[in-house]
């Protein structure tokens, strides 16, 4: 499988997945917004069988809480996603290496960050409500995201080098 | 960066051991308790039934088939590990190694392999349990991150081959 033929599926792929975050969290920001303002039966079944109605129904700002951090992650991954897509419409094959997929390397390593801590933080929270008897049936997992974040800040920091050697190489010719 | 570079090598060796642990101790408890019901149902099964009957083959595969998933976590483990050759290199200076370059595509076929073999076995498992299998969900968790980071290591391999050779044409000029 050749680079061109990759970097076609990826692009699918990127697509697929950045349409699918996209459904998911317009979904879940609608059912809550419904169950804020219009049927608070909506928190019973929010998105995917979702259900935060006993969580609704102990304190409305516990509620909110865990829903802005849900919605929160899901918009951090499609932006992700946004930012690979990014990268496909600058990467030419024969130069890869520029300095604006490089900014957009760093960009997407910053935010796999951000997503990392604030599951972290969500981890926790999820943690105290578990104390006072509510177990949320949703999982953060933080480790992926942080060591991505780490890979690719390294990754984008060796794209910088690619950058200074192409650009040497260019004034040579 | 080399500061960077140790804290991942840091993060990267304690991400692999605890995953190794994670990986033994529920191999650990796998195999005591499916084991145990295993010589259990075999205490009491008929030895005059035909082995392609649905109850015999239904244990052997399922016992057969959860031992798989355990060997496919492990690769996916040894998979990770190539990263630690990788920041080693870089901490060395050499970015663009054909070493690294061998070792991001090793890394691709791995995350790739891993998520195909696990859908099949996860749907022959729900299979042989006669349970349902939603091929999307099942696909989303691996999806959404190793098949689009498995593809991305390819790329990043192609990457760095041109880079590569970008530096020694550099190197030549000088």
């Amino acid at each position: 499988m050749n680079t061109k033929q990759v970097l076609s599926v990826m692009k699918v792929v990127s697509w697929v997945i950045f349409i699918g975050l996209c459904i998911n969290t317009g979904a879940i920001i609608i059912s809550f917004l419904v169950s804020l303002f219009v049927n608070p039966e909506a928190a019973s079944d929010l998105y995917i069988n979702l259900n935060m109605s006993k969580l609704y129904e102990y304190n409305l700002w516990y509620y909110i809480s865990m829903m802005s951090l849900i919605i929160a992650l899901l918009a951090l991954k499609a932006y992700i996603f946004f930012l690979v897509i990014k990268i496909f419409s600058k990467i030419h094959v024969n130069n890869p290496f520029s300095s604006n997929v490089a900014a957009l390397v760093y960009k997407i390593s910053y935010v796999a960050l951000s997503i990392g801590v604030m599951s972290i933080i969500a981890s926790s929270y999820k943690m105290w409500l578990v104390k006072k008897d509510f177990i949320t049936p949703i999982s953060f997992g933080s480790q992926e995201f942080l060591f991505m974040a780490g890979i690719l800040f390294v990754v984008a920091f060796i794209f910088k080098r690619g950058v200074e050697i192409q650009n040497e190489n260019e004034l040579t010719i | 960066m080399k500061d960077n570079i140790n804290i991942l090598t840091i993060v990267t060796w304690v991400l692999l051991l605890s995953s190794v642990a994670v990986l033994l101790n529920d191999f650990r408890e796998f195999d005591f308790k499916q084991f145990e019901n295993f010589q259990n149902w075999a205490k009491t099964a008929d030895g005059n039934e035909s082995w392609f009957t649905s109850k015999n083959a239904i244990q052997w595969s399922y016992y057969a088939l959860s031992a798989g998933l355990f060997f496919w976590r492990g690769y996916l483990i040894y998979g990770f590990s190539y990263f630690l050759f990788i920041l080693k290199e870089i901490e060395n200076g050499n970015y663009f190694s054909d070493t690294n370059i061998k070792h991001f595509k090793k890394i691709g076929n791995i995350f790739i392999w891993y998520t195909v073999n696990v859908l099949v076995l996860r749907f022959l498992l729900a299979a042989t349990r006669e349970s349902t299998f939603n091929f999307f969900n099942e696909l989303k968790a691996e999806f959404t991150f190793l098949i689009p980071a498995g593809l991305a290591f390819y790329i990043f391999a192609e990457m760095f081959k041109r880079a590569k050779k970008a530096e020694d044409e550099n190197e030549l000029t000088i």
